[in-house]
């Protein structure tokens, strides 16, 4: 723990900002959408508004302190290079998702894999396709075949 | 059914060998997912739970409980050897375990450490065995208001004692846990609450996505991030495991009290793991005929703490098992786990569903024995996790997640929640928020909701029934307590330079 820096200062402010407007919306919908009732027999909009109320007052507590020297936010040294890694990673697993309904999941997995080798990585193109395919074939025979989970089979029909 | 009833009901429930065989799984993957940095019980316990679905009940809370053991143990096998611990109660751990590695003792460290937990865990496993079914029938004369202020109050406190020393990182994670809970249609009205038309919002937020997603994924984000690989970690012959007639005599004191510090600890909401090694290692440091010596290797500062978490994670599994209330994030999971399967955990559970109840409690018995017997000869096995490559861990937890994630309830929208749930967790981890109390404001918001209703509804709108009754008098009378005492105890602590003993050591979030 270390005295915060700059950008961890101003991102938690941003998490308060951001915590205060969908309390406001949480308030607000809650308010106008849900019958509120009576103390006697509440309604469904009454816990949302009483944990809205709560959030927004947390939001505004984050954005105060915020703005105090001593807050105490782990320092944690990272490169440039750490970060697109890690970012590297985010993109593939979003694009994953994506196309697990149209490809399956084997494809989808092997190519993922595979990309994510081919990121990280200087291993030989052979060596990578050899990896994600494998991959993918052991969890499929795990998850699905073995324990019978279901995995989106994809335009091309299994997997 | 008495203690011993009960424990032989146990034992009958444990010999089949699905039970045994999720025990051992449990240890040894708990075990494995512990010893890797960043990943700590609550990765481990939120990754296995999409699995646990396909398993019956009493599987299923074995499994959770044997990797909490598990990863509990592997974290404070990294804290002695590289001085990283795994999950933050192992922090203490590095002090005094890892300078005793590097003079040589890394063994008799290890051993200390796996005996103390064990017979901590054992030791607490008993008295969770005869005072839960006291406490259970004791909780049959709650009402609603009883469990409202329960589980309201004991979310402020956790909300106070947690969040590393700033009310609003604990406070903000809290209250978006309770907002995600009123999602999709209400229980006792039927009504469609912030679903904005979209049909896979109907059933509310899956709760594997939301656990896998804030906790899984966010870790695996960030281990990518911080990991690039740790010094080679000393090695540890068989023969260096076997502590001295010394050693042992010096650490049965430390384990005595860590035990009971830590049993204390985990009745408590909060990071009870955290605050009873924090603890231990503080009493030593007093009333310790070698307190001189701890801080440069004393087996004492191994000892203590070590029982300690050991002993906090088996009692707080009281307030699981008799209320139905989980004070820590890995238990609310194995609640989830419960509740997922149509289980209804509270003071019902042990009458109900004995075989649950009393199967859980010999399987930590039996888990305890295993880690010892099996980890300590396996310690080099251990170590070779840290040597697999961050390219290819990354990518195989992230499959796993999405297999859990999508088998859980078939919806590829899941998925969808797993990825925004995973990165809010990451920035929110990165910005020093503490996660726990998210975990709980979604598990225990939809049950907070129904009994504050109900309490009202029995009361004709009266809203003085939540402080009626002397249980509701007392329990809210504790929270205030909590919320008044801990600020003033944290800056006599901060006066006192408390925090000094965690320089240099390499935190994991």
């Amino acid at each position: 723990m270390t005295e915060s820096r700059g950008y961890e200062r101003k991102g938690r402010a941003l998490v308060g900002v951001v915590g205060f407007m969908a309390s406001l919306v949480l308030i607000w919908t809650a308010s106008q959408d849900y019958p509120i009732g009576t103390w006697e027999r509440p309604g469904a909009a009454t816990f949302p508004i009483i944990v809205g109320i709560g959030w927004l007052l947390a939001s505004a507590l984050v954005i105060w302190e915020s703005r105090r020297a001593d807050l105490n936010v782990e320092k944690v040294e990272l490169t440039r290079s750490d970060v697109v890694k890690a970012g590297l990673i985010l993109v593939a697993f979003i694009g994953y998702v994506a196309l697990l309904p149209v490809l399956g999941f084997i494809l989808a997995t092997a190519i993922f894999f595979a990309l994510v080798l081919r990121t990280l990585t200087s291993l030989a193109l052979w060596r990578i396709a050899a990896a994600g395919l494998t991959t993918a074939l052991a969890f499929y025979g795990l998850f699905v075949a073995l324990f019978g989970l279901p995995m989106p089979a994809g335009v091309l029909g299994f997997g | 059914m008495g203690a011993i009833e009960g424990l032989l009901y146990g034992m009958s429930v444990m010999a089949q060998p699905e039970n045994i065989l999720a025990a051992l799984a449990g240890v040894l993957i708990g075990t494995a997912i512990g010893v890797l940095p960043g990943l700590g019980p609550l990765a481990a316990a939120a990754l296995i739970l999409p699995i646990t679905y396909t398993m019956s009940p009493t599987v299923a809370v074995i499994a959770i409980a044997s990797i909490y053991a598990g990863s509990m143990y592997g974290g404070s096998t990294t804290s002695v050897l590289l001085k990283i611990p795994g999950e933050t109660a192992s922090i203490i751990t590095t002090i005094d375990g890892h300078k005793m590695a590097q003079q040589g003792r890394a063994g008799v460290a290890l051993s200390i450490m796996a005996i103390g937990s064990m017979v901590a865990a054992l030791i607490s496993v008993v008295f969770v065995a005869l005072l839960s079914p006291s406490l259970s029938r004791m909780a049959l004369n709650f009402g609603a208001p009883e469990f409202f202020a329960l589980t309201a109050g004991g979310l402020l406190a956790l909300a106070r004692v947690t969040g590393f020393g700033s009310l609003a990182s604990a406070l903000f994670p809290l209250f978006v846990g309770l907002s995600l809970s009123t999602i999709g249609q209400e229980a006792l009205s039927g009504v469609f609450r912030y679903t904005f038309g979209v049909p896979d919002l109907a059933a509310g937020l899956d709760l594997t996505a939301i656990f896998v997603g804030f906790f899984g994924l966010a870790e695996v984000l960030l281990m990518v991030e911080a990991m690039r690989g740790y010094k080679r970690p000393p090695r540890v012959p068989m023969r260096s495991l076997i502590p001295t007639r010394t050693d042992l005599k010096r650490s049965l004191a430390p384990w005595g009290r860590g035990t009971l510090i830590g049993f204390f600890f985990g009745l408590l909401p909060g990071p009870a793991g955290t605050m009873a090694s924090f603890t231990s290692y503080k009493v030593e440091k007093t009333v310790s005929r070698y307190r001189r010596e701890i801080g440069s290797g004393a087996i004492e500062g191994v000892a203590g703490p070590e029982a300690s978490n050991n002993a906090a994670a088996t009692s707080a599994l009281i307030p699981v098992l008799t209320l139905g209330l989980p004070f820590s994030a890995t238990y609310a999971l194995m609640l989830a786990a419960l509740v997922v399967q149509g289980i209804n955990p509270g003071p019902l559970l042990i009458t109900d569903h004995p075989e649950i109840f009393w199967g859980l409690i010999v399987a930590l018995l039996l888990g305890n024995v295993m880690l010892l017997v099996l980890n300590l000869p396996l310690v080099g096995v251990w170590i070779l996790a840290l040597r697999i490559p961050v390219y290819v861990l990354a990518p195989l937890i992230l499959l796993f997640a999405v297999v859990g994630v999508f088998s859980s309830r078939n919806s590829h929208f899941d998925l969808w929640v797993l990825i925004v749930a995973g990165i809010a967790g990451a920035l929110m981890m990165r910005l020093g928020f503490d996660m726990a109390p998210l975990a709980l404001g979604f598990i225990l918001g939809p049950i907070i909701e129904q009994q504050m209703r109900t309490s009202l509804v029995l009361s004709r709108g009266d809203v003085g029934v939540f402080v009626e009754s002397p249980i509701s008098k007392v329990i809210w009378a504790v929270v205030a307590i909590v919320l008044v005492a801990e600020p003033l105890i944290g800056r006599l602590a901060r006066r006192r330079g408390t925090a000094s003993v965690l320089s240099g050591t390499d935190v994991p979030r």
